[in-house]
């Protein structure tokens, strides 16, 4: 309750609201989707007050039988889709986050009556009938602050207004709903006793219109259709969560479902519970800063939470049950905190929005690794029956189950929602969220970041690529990676040749005034101005271009040589479409395949991901004959542009004489047979060349130029430590890029 | 040019007594007029950075991001919305760290003088110090950052013998291109100290295209529509700006208030052709 204080505010009782004309029901409006109402549906419920459950599902859910299904994989969130006359798809999704779906499962348990009370035909309302407004719905927990009356007024009295605009179709149809539902509650509600209606805001608000004048001409209008086919589909927790069809946090929501397994769901608090393992994270992973030990750092952090924040109650934890090390300073950590408070504050929420505040300042103070500890843990959720299916039928009697998979579904965006024909989900409309761009990216960038997997339509799009060749391809950000590395060796080596001595002026100011000679000189009365003026060690006058070999030793010698090696090649057009296996290429107008070798690696462990279409090298050295970034036929081409007789077209290990030296120096040596006259070495550890190496590069006239990497960021130098390695099937894949930046970090 | 505009133009200091030195103190930097397109996620986290509450002190960011989406233009913004003084300091391979604080430079009369870096006059006023392109500094540059940047808030020049204790109100910035900050990065004390890093990105569809009409505000529906269809992505606003101006200066050359969507695209192939935008968005494989 204290971390975004200035926002914090009384909390009263939330009661559900009256209906109008039909005494003894109950109503509680809801926002789809929202975990506080269907927090607040199990806490009107766990009462047990009522006789009657009457939720907004569509009316052909009332029939046995297959309702229990959505409800029996619970937690997970699972989409009812079925197939309109026209065609299209319209989805119904169930999860724990649900205000219907809580209503379903506790009326179940507490064997209450139980109505579904949506008009069926929405199913078949025609495109673009539906009056549902996007209203900004802001901060859902203020509900607490203020009730349910005073939270949705504004937004009632905003489609009061935006009716008057509404078309005559829209009009019609939500008339005509509001009717058909009307007529599903006074039925269902005949002759009994007190009951409690779950109902979508904007639904309650156009029943509520129609509950008023019971004497209005009702509407007619008759749709002819006779089954629709259908699926419910149990749907991947993270992907779910990206597209926002799991509330906030997927770990409140399953912390909320635990509780309301175990009937202790009036005990939950979203804020409080969101703080809790805010706390337990941040603090229970001992904290590293440089080489100080962990234990004062947790000391501090404690304190300074515990002082700004107050949401310490509990010790800190013991050392066994301390999760490993969270490479984030303290400083780092002082300002995630600050950041996010304000963030909360200028937004005026008290729970953070999780995409463009809560995960954004994470990796904006914290960098990727608080990023990824908060989201694994604020995602964590079960993911054990993701992608099952079960085959559905629906008929106008009711929906049945049939054998088999039932429909192919495409990806959210072709799956519109049930009850208003726009995407269901907020990622893919316009304006849903209220900031729809960075909560969108922000989402996605973290599932990215913790869950390496395809969607079901990425699947089946790999499937359809054919792929003949056994081909692996390396990727754009590492080369980019690898040109700013040896850049910076370049830089490096500039420096170590390059020096500065003072010398007295003549008029030419130089490389710059040097101060200290200058003031030293006056010191001792010498009107003399002294310029700085650049030497350089004459041995190592060198040119250094791109065509300038490098080679990155990222481990000690002896790790280097326990390790395998492998070569990079660079294809010409020809080549690069044989390996692509493009069969319709005209080879023949093109010249002979052909490709030359440019990159030299050692590594020490390969892990594979997706059926191993994505390698993930380790390495433990690097050479480059060419130090830029281009790739494949360009990189090619830049190669053979420089002097004839340069390219390399024999791996180092299939040179007889390069085989005799040990990995350690075998990346070297290949770089001194095809340098034009120095070769650079950036080492992370001691290194020496041997002195057969050098022998082989005297007898070359090439020089060796060793620079100290200890200099560059650890997170830079891990990176170059990682290379990946693609498939053909995934290079030529549409959604290459996506799936890509799931694995390459 | 008049003498009295030369002089406005280039009397750029302050004469300062400080401890016993006089110092020259340079004016804030003259903030350029254009307006920014709103960008509200990217100017609320901005602010949210510098916002004290509680007694807690602002939050020192920096901004990153490809070249040509606005780095400069939000802190030209935060400046105007703050109604504080901007200072910048451009950071590039030959700064030394007392460019960052305090230099000495000889008159003509064989004396020296004092003269405070763009920092030194933003601490000493309590204006904002933008500290642009500080990915290409040396880190030996950016040593007398660390005790500005921390709880300290004081600047020292060693050159000068003036140890100063920033304004109240002081408030710092820096940014970087996207290539530095995700490479190899600034110095660790400065990373730390230069928290929450914020994402300056290519902008929405939405965003890309209020720019272009601000920016070209005679320019008709079509020529948007037309560019939209042919230029979708991978265009930072500076370079799609310059692009959009430059066909439609083509156009209006050759003597056609409103050509039709054919020509337009011709004029905009001119455009590209001419203008060779760099690749903007990077592909990861």
């Amino acid at each position: 309750m204290d971390l975004f204080s200035p926002l914090a505010g009384p909390r009263r009782r939330v009661a559900p609201l009256k209906a109008p004309g039909l005494p003894g029901l109950d109503v509680l409006p809801y926002v789809r989707g929202r975990l506080i109402f269907a927090h607040l549906a199990a806490r009107v419920l766990s009462r047990r007050r009522y006789q009657q459950v009457l939720v907004d599902l569509p009316h052909f859910m009332n029939g046995p039988g297959w309702l229990e299904h959505p409800l029996t994989v619970l937690p997970m969130v699972s989409l009812a889709v079925f197939r309109r006359q026209d065609g299209e798809l319209r989805a119904i999704p169930f999860g724990p986050h649900d205000a219907a779906t809580v209503a379903v499962f506790l009326a179940g348990r507490q064997g209450l009556d139980l109505h579904c009370l949506d008009d069926s035909d929405l199913l078949n309302y025609p495109p673009d009938s539906v009056f549902a407004p996007e209203l900004p719905v802001g901060d859902d927990y203020r509900v607490f602050q203020t009730g349910l009356s005073e939270f949705f007024d504004p937004l009632w009295a905003r489609l009061d207004r935006d009716w008057q605009e509404a078309g005559e179709n829209r009009r019609f149809f939500t008339r005509y709903r509001a009717q058909e539902v009307a007529k599903h509650l006074r039925k269902a509600r005949k002759g009994k006793g007190r009951g409690l209606l779950v109902i979508e805001h904007q639904l309650w608000w156009a029943l509520r219109q129609a509950l008023a004048q019971p004497d209005q001409e009702r509407i007619r209008y008759i749709f002819r259709w006779r089954q629709a086919p259908g699926v419910l589909r149990v749907e991947d927790p993270y992907f779910a969560w990206a597209q926002g069809l799991l509330d906030d946090y997927p770990a409140l929501n399953l912390e909320f479902w635990q509780r309301l397994k175990s009937d202790r769901a009036t005990g939950f608090d979203k804020l409080r519970s969101f703080e809790e393992l805010l706390r337990r994270t941040l603090t229970s992973a001992p904290v590293q800063a440089g080489d100080r030990p962990a234990g004062p750092n947790v000391v501090f952090l404690e304190g300074y939470l515990k002082k700004l924040h107050k949401v310490l109650r509990k010790p800190p934890p013991t050392e066994e049950e301390a999760p490993p090390a969270l490479r984030v300073s303290v400083r780092s950590l002082i300002s995630f905190l600050r950041y996010l408070r304000n963030l909360a504050v200028i937004h005026q929420r008290l729970v953070p929005e999780p995409g463009s505040q809560f995960f954004h300042a994470a990796r904006a103070c914290g960098g990727r690794a608080l990023h990824q500890t908060l989201a694994k843990a604020f995602l964590d959720y079960p993911t054990q029956l993701t992608g099952q299916q079960l085959g559905l039928l629906l008929k106008s009697s009711g929906v049945i189950l049939i054998r088999g998979p039932g429909l192919e579904l495409p990806g959210y965006e072709g799956i519109p929602s049930f009850y208003t024909g726009r995407p269901f989900s907020p990622a893919l409309e316009p304006g849903a969220w209220p900031e729809l761009d960075p909560e969108k990216e922000e989402r996605q960038a973290t599932c990215d970041l913790i869950h390496q997997a395809m969607t079901a339509e990425e699947k089946r799009a790999l499937e359809e690529v054919q792929d003949y060749t056994r081909t692996r391809w390396a990727v754009k950000d590492d080369y980019r990676q690898h040109a700013r590395a040896s850049a910076y060796v370049r830089h490096l080596a500039q420096l170590k040749v390059r020096h500065f001595v003072p010398r007295r002026s003549w008029g030419a100011i130089e490389a710059g005034i040097h101060w200290k000679a200058t003031l030293a000189a006056m010191a001792r009365g010498e009107q003399a101005l002294y310029v700085k003026h650049r030497t350089f060690i004459e041995a190592l006058r060198l040119g250094m271009d791109e065509y300038t070999p490098v080679v990155l030793l990222l481990a000690p010698p002896e790790a280097i040589d326990r390790s395998y090696s492998y070569c990079v090649h660079d294809s010409n057009i020809s080549q690069r479409n044989r390996e692509m296996g493009n069969q319709d290429f005209p080879f023949h107008e093109h010249p002979p395949p052909d490709m030359v070798y440019s990159v030299f690696a050692t590594t020490s462990n390969t892990d594979y991901f997706l059926e191993g279409h994505v390698h993930k090298e380790d390495l433990t050295s690097l050479a480059f004959l060419y130090t830029k970034e281009l790739m494949g036929v360009d990189r090619y081409r830049a190669i053979n542009r420089h002097r004839p007789g340069y390219p390399c077209r024999l791996t180092p290990d299939a040179d007889a004489y390069l085989r005799k030296f040990p990995l350690s120096q075998r990346g070297v040596a290949w770089a001194v047979k095809y340098a034009d006259n120095l070769v650079l070495v950036g080492a992370a550890y001691p290194w020496q060349p041997s002195a057969k190496l050098w022998d082989f590069a005297h007898q070359k006239r090439v020089k060796i130029l060793s620079v100290n990497l200890a200099g560059l960021r650890p997170e830079f130098l891990d990176r170059l430590r990682r290379v990946f390695l693609l498939s053909t099937k995934l290079k030529k894949h549409p959604h290459r890029e996506a799936i890509a930046r799931r694995f390459i970090y | 040019m008049t003498r009295a505009k030369q002089h406005s133009r280039f009397s750029h200091y302050e004469r300062v007594e400080l401890a016993g030195k006089t110092v020259l103190v340079p004016y804030p930097t003259r903030i350029p007029r254009e307006k920014l397109v709103e960008r509200d996620d990217l100017q609320n986290r901005c602010l949210a950075a510098w916002m004290r509450q509680d007694g807690i002190p602002s939050l020192n960011f920096r901004l990153y991001g490809p070249p040509g989406c606005g780095k400069n233009a939000v802190v030209y913004w935060l400046a105007q919305h703050q109604g504080m003084d901007l200072y910048i300091i451009n950071g590039h391979q030959e700064l030394g760290p007392e460019d960052i604080a305090c230099t000495v430079t000889m008159t003509s009369s064989q004396t020296i003088e004092y003269v405070a870096s763009p920092l030194f006059a933003a601490i000493l006023r309590g204006g904002i110090c933008f500290f642009d392109e500080i990915g290409k500094a040396p880190t030996s540059a950016l040593d007398p950052l660390a005790s500005v940047l921390d709880d300290r808030r004081t600047l020292t020049s060693v050159q000068a013998g003036i140890h100063l204790q920033a304004h109240p109100d002081f408030l710092f910035c820096a940014a970087l291109n996207q290539d530095e900050e995700e490479g190899l990065g600034l110095p660790g004390f400065i990373d730390e100290r230069t928290r929450p890093a914020i994402l300056v990105d290519y902008p929405s569809r939405q965003v890309m295209e209020r720019i272009l009409r601000a920016n070209l505000p005679t320019a008709g529906d079509l020529w948007f529509q037309v560019f939209f269809e042919e230029y979708q992505n991978g265009l930072s606003p500076r370079v799609a700006v310059t692009m959009l101006n430059y066909a439609y200066s083509l156009s209006r050359m050759a003597g056609r208030k409103s050509p039709d969507a054919g020509r337009i695209k011709v004029y905009l192939e001119q455009a590209h052709k001419d203008v060779k935008p760099p690749k903007g968005r990077r592909e990861l494989s």
